[in-house]
């Protein structure tokens, strides 16, 4: 294929070497740090796949070193001290589960609204990203492994909630970059604000003819309105350029450049976009981040797990060794960014010390979610105790809302109320 | 009351004092050097035996040094404070009563003296066209200009701060309106978040009223199109019915009318109306269904009223619903359905089905059919309404020569637990079931007799748990409570068929369960008959003619899923509308429909996104591709629309569905229909893809064009060479930076709004001295911001295109038609909002909202738009300016006119269909209201928490409305309580209490009075007879000339007669002021009195003040590059 990946390159990474001085650098030049008090950035990532798990081995039990894991988990062993293993969180009723509604109830927790009309709400990351964004060249990432489906589900709704899981408003959901190479480029070229910048030089440009051809008098209004102009677009070149100072190193980067195209296999794409995730929360160059797997209802494919058929038609058959090694291939990419995230020096621990990274899915079994499977990594900057195993199942207060309001006040955003929840959990 | 309100007062006076601009400063002072001096002469003296005691350098009482004026050009340089100086000493304010006074003649001299300097100066300035400064655009006119631009109303600004106000007072001035880099970010976000509003179609751009940004918007905006175009042309048969029955008992007058005309008349589809009526016509002579069909249309009686409705017109449309269930093809139930169905066969399923929607089916006349009842159910014994149950089934004459030789043979009529009656003795066995003839023999054995099962016609011996019946004929099976506990769970099936020998004629056959069936065209009426006897043959052109007419649908729009109903979870958009456009819709509207599905296709993308679909689908819901074979397919590859890939993923798919190619190529080794059908499919998305590609390119050339069109109207001038190239070679840099074409034009429209050229108010200076004249762009710019706060419109901008706007008659014309559009309402809502300061109303409402039951949102925004409807009406209807103050009329709408009282809400309900509605309500007066001061949003402004504020009240009619200065109140007044109601004496007694004292008087006794006559009026402008703790009111008041008044009408008169020329000049300046976007200048005050003298030649009417204005110098001209320091 032309556009296929070698192995080794993605096995290398993009930043997998720990600690390039360019990149301890990056946190010297941050462009913003009185936005983060001085403080290091706390960051936030949530990585969705649908259509439940193998129950069986999802399990874990104790705390600390001694924490047991179950044997989906057997590849977060060295990274047990980092994780917390929460069992028993719940959205209510039908916000989550069937067939084409669960990643826009997951991160919103509400039920979308049926029909053709598309009415979710605003997703918990793009609150974060609205509110913290303005730090970072990009307020968020928003990424996907499989595209998003747009077409029509019998139980009544729209295939769009299937497949998105960052909602920008409740009518929204935000266009997920699909290609690694794109993705990476955004870290370095965001889009937005490159059109941004090329806008801006047009208006200088043009403000210069308009004051060849002004009076004196006039020109004072057009100079403040050309100072205003340059001091955003000064700002605007800062935050793309400014942070990693990418001038002496950006061949080193570039060389980095996941390939053109797609890769042919899940495990290539999702290691590619994490090692996205990974740089763009190293450099600072977003401190939200979204990864939807696979859809809920999701078609994905797994030759090299030697499956052939797909996701959704395995997790029909949850309890079968087939849906077990694709439970546990998911928790192996999600152990593979944390990994690299943790490898990556900040301060005086790693970066993942400043996250917090969520794996969850938004069903238990066969399309039912009485409880969602979830995983959080990342000290969230001393804010959050890992290392814990947590059981929520027969408490009164075990909602997946909860915990977003809490994540969310801890890194500096407080919201009364979330989905169904008025009270942070106790975590 | 400490010190003295005078002495503030005179403090004050240097507050009026505006900034001149240093320009007009130098100048006047290089003219008037030598000039004799009327103000050593004349003035001097007077001011040295009466003034200076206290305003000299020393003391300088009320900040006025009046020794520092030493010639006549130091007055005209600070003509503001000397005209408050003249006034002062005018109204014998100054000097103050405690001073030796001075003569009436010497005060005359004295403020003659001054008003001479000021009017001989202001006439060697007069035509000074000012310098205006450039700025940028408003709010207002930002939210306007962009509404013209794109025609949606997206209100950017709507996060904006508020503008600051300068000049007059107005928003619109250079003075105020600067520039920073917070609000330059407000700009670029408001800029992308309009351009995102933009969506490219096959014809170039357009704007759509929300973001279209992501597919789910960009189908819901091209969906949603469609569907509404269907509602809107959606066709209700019974009403075309009632046009061509009108039609043929149509007048004397109209025999001669077409049904074309006919058709148009009713709003009805012409075409459709034609074809109907032509059907109708011909339909008695016709045979079959459709002559049915014409005898009834004959038996409708003749109309006897515009609307009344004949019961015949009513069987006649259920007798067609009938006939087209009967006759045209039925609809696949998989239509519907959201079966996992195989997408490429759904999609020939549609085709067929959308073909076939006005044809006959001949399949629907058959000699067999098996008529099934209701499943039956055990009543429990003991229930009070156990009663027999009865089955019914009724044969009647159809068609056919032979009337009475109908002959239905019944095959085993059964009882049976399944859904359909035992193919086999094994299954009857499973099944339970039990003949009919069985259960009659047992419990009904008359009934048995008489249907004589085993017996043919003329005693022909046929199978024993048959029997044969002759139509007309009813049956009727009682079935006890008995029968039915035998029964339960089973249902009865009756196989019919139409006997051999009844070849000529056919039979309807009727069931009814419970109750003898009554409704011949009920929905389970089945018809028998021989398909290929003479009978169906004769009938068969008529049905054919009939379906014609009446299809079984005319088009077809999920009710779930829209036209994204192509096959289970994949969006396929299908269009299915023959009918319609075939039989209903013009040429013109046929190719709006075309249209619009053609922008569906290209801005969803919809081929792309099929194919896509199609493969996440056959994997995923069908496993067709859970194959090696098809490894290499994912549907998110970017080259799946590309032709090697398409091609590969053709050949392994035709392979894996069984179709045998011939090496190497996409031919079949032998004809084949599942060969025909998928290479179809593929062959549609090929054709789709490459229409796509062809269109984005002409798509993409036209947005282009597009684009400097609309730069160019947002420039308000034409487009230069370098403003196109500058805007294409962004464009290149954005494509090459990766964008879409689609983003890269969003990325120019951005630019565009956030060019100098669009986002100020620029004017190139023309070269030379004196006052030159604006160029035609900028005057057209000028007088559309002046009226509309917004751009030029087409035609205005082709006037000046033709530079002809300079030329009066043609200014004067185009200012009369920008008067009467529509968009006038801007300045309506803006110049007289800021003048009387009501603009902030809904944002800064100083009212206790709760303590008023019914004062509420809809209630405070139609205060606020009052005023608006009034002054709108005033300008178009060319009324005189002083029905501002005594206008008997206003506009309500219904909250308002409730609010308004009993008389104005009677008035109202008595012309208004819907609360919504704002109508003209007349006898304001009468009421004890009128003109602007008797309005809810007046009234409301001026009061205060729970009370009203009579102080509020006069000083907005005193000072804003009639120019009167005062200076700022001290800072150490008391306090009046918030609440009327807990007042312990009435408001206007507290304030006559508070203001005995004579320095406070001193201002207050030149407006407390007037505020005081509005007591009639609550807070929240109710008319009351009591306060709010339900004291009586007093509205009697002693005015500042010593006149007693009371309420409105006596305010409305005291300024009538004896404020009328405060009135009308404090209008003028405003009006000036908001005009020019400027302060005024020393150089207006000729064009000031040149309005007040156009007022009394034209009946003080609107058209005076705006012609003479947009004909003035300074409307007109600006000054030259070169203007000098003489003032030429």
């Amino acid at each position: 294929m032309r556009s296929k990946v070698s192995r080794r390159v993605v096995l290398q990474g993009i930043g997998a070497t720990v600690a390039l001085p360019w990149l301890e650098s990056a946190r010297l030049f941050a462009a913003d740090r009185e936005s983060t008090g001085g403080a290091l950035p706390k960051r936030f990532a949530f990585l969705f796949f649908g259509d439940g798990i193998h129950p069986p081995e999802w399990w874990a039990k104790g705390n600390g070193a001694a924490m047991e894991l179950g044997p989906a988990f057997a590849s977060l062993a060295p990274l047990r001290q980092k994780i917390n293993f929460i069992n028993g969180l719940a959205h209510p009723g039908e916000v989550v589960g069937g067939h084409a509604r669960g990643a826009a109830g997951i991160l919103t927790g509400v039920q979308p609204k049926g029909g053709r009309e598309i009415h979710a709400e605003t997703s918990m990351d793009q609150i974060l990203a609205q509110r913290l964004g303005d730090a970072t060249v990009l307020p968020s990432l928003v990424l996907a492994c499989e595209r998003p489906v747009s077409g029509f589900h019998e139980s009544g709704y729209s295939m769009m909630y299937s497949s998105h899981v960052s909602w920008s408003s409740p009518v929204s959901p935000v266009p997920s970059e699909l290609y690694p190479s794109l993705a990476f480029d955004s870290l370095f070229e965001s889009q937005g604000s490159r059109t941004h910048l090329s806008v801006l030089d047009h208006v200088l440009e043009q403000l210069n003819d308009v004051a060849r051809q002004a009076s004196n008098s006039d020109r004072a209004r057009i100079d403040e309105y050309a100072t205003s102009v340059r001091e955003v677009e000064q700002r605007l070149t800062k935050l793309n350029q400014g942070q990693v100072g990418l001038a002496g190193v950006s061949e080193s980067v570039k060389d980095r450049r996941p390939a053109d195209g797609l890769p042919t296999q899940i495990d290539e794409h999702t290691r590619l976009m994490s090692d996205v995730i990974a740089l763009a929360f190293q450099t600072d160059r977003t401190r939200i981040a979204t990864m939807l797997l696979a859809n809920n209802l999701s078609g994905q494919v797994y030759p090299f797990l030697g499956l052939r058929d797909d996701h959704h038609s395995f997790s029909h058959n949850w309890q079968g060794q087939e849906f077990a090694s694709i439970t546990r291939f998911w928790v192996e990419q999600y152990t593979y960014l944390i990994g690299k995230l943790d490898a990556m020096q900040e301060g005086d621990g790693s970066v993942l010390d400043q996250c917090c990274v969520i794996l969850a899915n938004e069903q238990w079994t066969a399309h039912n979610a009485p409880k969602i499977p979830l995983l959080m990594a990342g000290g969230l900057g001393g804010k959050v105790e890992t290392g814990r195993s947590l059981d929520f199942e027969n408490s009164r207060d075990r909602k997946v809302s909860a915990l977003y309001l809490t994540i969310m006040d801890r890194m500096g955003v407080t919201m009364q109320k979330f989905g169904d929840a008025t009270e942070p959990l106790a975590i | 009351m400490t010190k003295s309100c005078v002495e503030r007062r005179m403090k004050t006076l240097r507050s009026f004092q505006f900034a001149v601009t240093t320009l007009v400063l130098i100048a006047i002072m290089a003219v008037h050097a030598n000039a004799a001096d009327l103000f050593v002469d004349r003035f001097q003296p007077f001011a040295e035996k009466f003034c200076v005691r206290c305003h000299n350098r020393e003391k300088a009482r009320g900040e006025l040094d009046l020794t520092r004026y030493t010639e006549a050009r130091h007055v005209s340089a600070d003509f503001r404070r000397w005209n408050h100086v003249v006034e002062f000493i005018r109204d014998g304010e100054m000097p103050p009563e405690d001073e030796p006074q001075p003569t009436i003649e010497e005060r005359r001299a004295a403020t003659e003296t001054v008003e001479s300097i000021l009017l001989e100066e202001a006439k060697k300035r007069a035509g000074d066209p000012g310098v205006v400064l450039p700025r940028r655009l408003s709010n207002i006119e930002y939210d306007r200009s962009v509404r013209d631009l794109t025609g949606i109303d997206i209100q950017p600004t709507r996060d904006f701060p508020p503008d600051p106000a300068g000049g007059e007072g107005f928003d619109n001035t250079g003075e105020s309106l600067g520039m920073s880099p917070s609000l330059l970010k407000k700009y670029l976000a408001a800029a992308q978040h309009v351009s995102e509003h933009m969506v490219l179609k096959t014809d170039g751009i357009a704007f759509a009223p929300f973001p279209v940004t992501s597919y789910n918007e960009q189908k819901k905006l091209t969906e949603q199109a469609i569907i509404d175009f269907y509602q809107k042309h959606a066709v209700r048969v019974v009403d075309f019915l009632e046009a061509c029955w009108r039609y043929r008992h149509r007048d004397e007058a109209d025999r001669a009318l077409g049904i074309d005309a006919w058709a148009e008349h009713r709003g009805l589809s012409p075409k459709y109306l034609a074809l109907i009526w032509e059907t109708l016509s011909k339909a008695p002579q016709s045979s079959g269904y459709l002559k049915q069909v014409g005898q009834l249309w004959e038996a409708i009686p003749a109309p006897t009223g515009a609307n009344a409705r004949p019961p015949e017109l009513s069987a006649l449309e259920r007798f067609i619903e009938f006939c087209q269930r009967r006759l045209c093809y039925h609809e696949p139930a998989l239509i519907q359905a959201n079966a996992g169905n195989w997408p490429i066969s759904h999609l020939d399923l549609r085709a067929r089905t959308a073909a076939q929607r006005d044809q006959f089916d001949p399949g629907n006349f058959k000699n067999r059919i098996t008529i099934s009842f209701d499943r039956l159910k055990a009543v429990p014994v003991n229930a009070a309404s156990a009663k027999n149950v009865t089955l019914n089934l009724r044969f009647d004459y159809a068609f056919g020569d032979d009337r009475e030789g109908g002959l239905v043979v019944l095959r085993r009529p059964i009882f049976s637990k399944a859904n359909a009656p035992p193919r086999n003795d094994d299954e009857a066995k499973k099944r339970e079931t039990v003949t009919l003839r069985e259960v009659l023999e047992q419990h009904a054995p008359a009934i048995a007799q008489m249907l004589a099962f085993g017996k043919g016609p003329s005693g022909a011996e046929i199978d024993a748990d048959s029997c044969v019946v002759r139509a007309p004929a009813q049956i009727e099976i009682p079935l006890s409570a008995e029968l039915l506990r035998q029964l339960d769970g089973k249902q009865l099936f009756v196989e019919c068929e139409l006997h051999e020998q009844s070849g000529n004629c056919s039979v309807y056959v009727l069931p009814g369960f419970g109750k003898p069936p009554e409704d011949p065209y009920a929905a389970n009426v089945e018809l028998l008959i021989d398909p290929n006897g003479n009978v169906a043959t004769s009938m068969a052109d008529s049905s054919v003619e009939f379906c014609r007419a009446f299809p079984n649908r005319y088009f077809f729009v999920d009710n779930e899923r829209g036209l994204a109903a192509g096959f289970h979870l994949v969006d396929g958009f299908f269009r299915d509308d023959r009918p319609l456009v075939e039989k209903v819709l013009s040429e013109q509207d046929a190719r709006e429909l075309d249209g619009l599905w053609r922008e569906l296709d290209f801005v969803t993308q919809s081929t792309e996104t099929l194919i896509r679909g199609f493969v996440w689908f056959e994997r995923s819901e069908r496993h067709v591709l859970h194959d090696k074979r098809f490894d290499f397919l994912r549907p998110e590859d970017p080259r799946l629309v590309e032709d090697d890939l398409l091609t590969q993923f053709e050949k392994v798919y035709l392979e894996k569905m069984g179709v045998k190619l011939t090496d190497g190529t996409l031919e079949p080794e032998m004809p084949n229909a599942q060969f025909d059908l998928i290479h179809g499919f593929f062959a549609r998305i090929r054709a789709g893809l490459a229409l796509y590609r062809e269109q984005l390119k002409a798509a993409e050339q036209q947005a282009l064009a597009d684009l400097d069109a609309l730069a160019e109207r947002a420039f308000r001038r034409p487009l230069n060479a370098g403003d196109v190239e500058s805007l294409r070679t962004l464009y290149e840099t954005l494509r090459k930076r990766g964008q879409s074409v689609e983003a890269s034009l969003r990325g120019v429209f951005t630019a565009v709004l956030m060019s100098p050229n669009f986002v100020f108010h620029l004017s190139t200076s023309a070269p030379g001295p004196g006052a030159r004249p604006l160029d035609d762009d900028a005057l057209a710019s000028r007088l559309s911001y002046f009226l509309w706060s917004s751009l030029p419109d087409d035609e205005l901008r082709a006037v000046a295109r033709m530079r002809t706007l300079q030329d009066q008659t043609e200014l004067v014309a185009q200012t009369r038609r920008m008067l009467n559009d529509p968009r006038i309402d801007a300045f309506a809502r803006e110049f007289f909002g800021q003048w009387l300061r009501y603009r902030d109303y809904l944002s800064k409402d100083p009212i206790n909202a709760p303590a008023f039951a019914g004062y509420d949102d809809p209630l405070r925004e139609a205060m606020f738009e009052e005023p608006v409807r009034l002054t709108t009406y005033l300008i178009q209807q060319d009324r005189p300016i002083t029905e501002l103050i005594d206008s008997d009329v206003t506009f309500v709408n219904g909250v308002l006119a409730e609010h308004y009282g009993r008389e104005i809400a009677g008035q109202y309900s008595g012309i208004s269909a819907s609360p919504a509605d704002w109508h003209r309500v007349v006898g304001l007066r009468e009421l004890g209201r009128g003109g602007l001061i008797g309005m809810g949003v007046i009234l409301t402004k001026t009061s205060k928490g729970e009370r009203t504020s009579p102080i509020k009240r006069g000083f907005w009619a005193v000072h804003h409305l009639l120019g009167q200065h005062f200076p700022p109140p001290p800072a150490d007044v008391p306090e009046l309580p918030s609440n009327e109601k807990l007042a312990a004496t009435s408001i206007r007694e507290l304030i006559t209490a508070h203001t005995a004292n004579a320095k406070c008087a001193m201002c207050h006794t030149h407006f407390d009075s007037l505020g005081m006559a509005l007591e009639g009026f609550d807070p929240i402008g109710r008319a009351r007879m009591n306060d709010l703790a339900g004291r009586p009111i007093d509205n009697v008041v002693v005015l500042p000339n010593g006149q007693t008044a009371q309420g409105i009408s006596g305010l409305i008169e005291y300024i009538r007669e004896h404020r009328r020329r405060d009135f009308v000049r404090t209008l003028c300046r405003k009006f000036l002021g908001y005009a020019l976007g400027r302060s005024v200048l020393l150089s207006d005050q000729p064009l000031l009195m040149e309005m007040e003298a156009a007022l009394e030649r034209n009946d003080d009417r609107f058209s005076a003040l705006f012609e003479t204005v947009v004909r003035s110098p300074q409307f007109r001209l600006q000054r030259g590059a070169e203007w000098g320091a003489d003032g030429q």
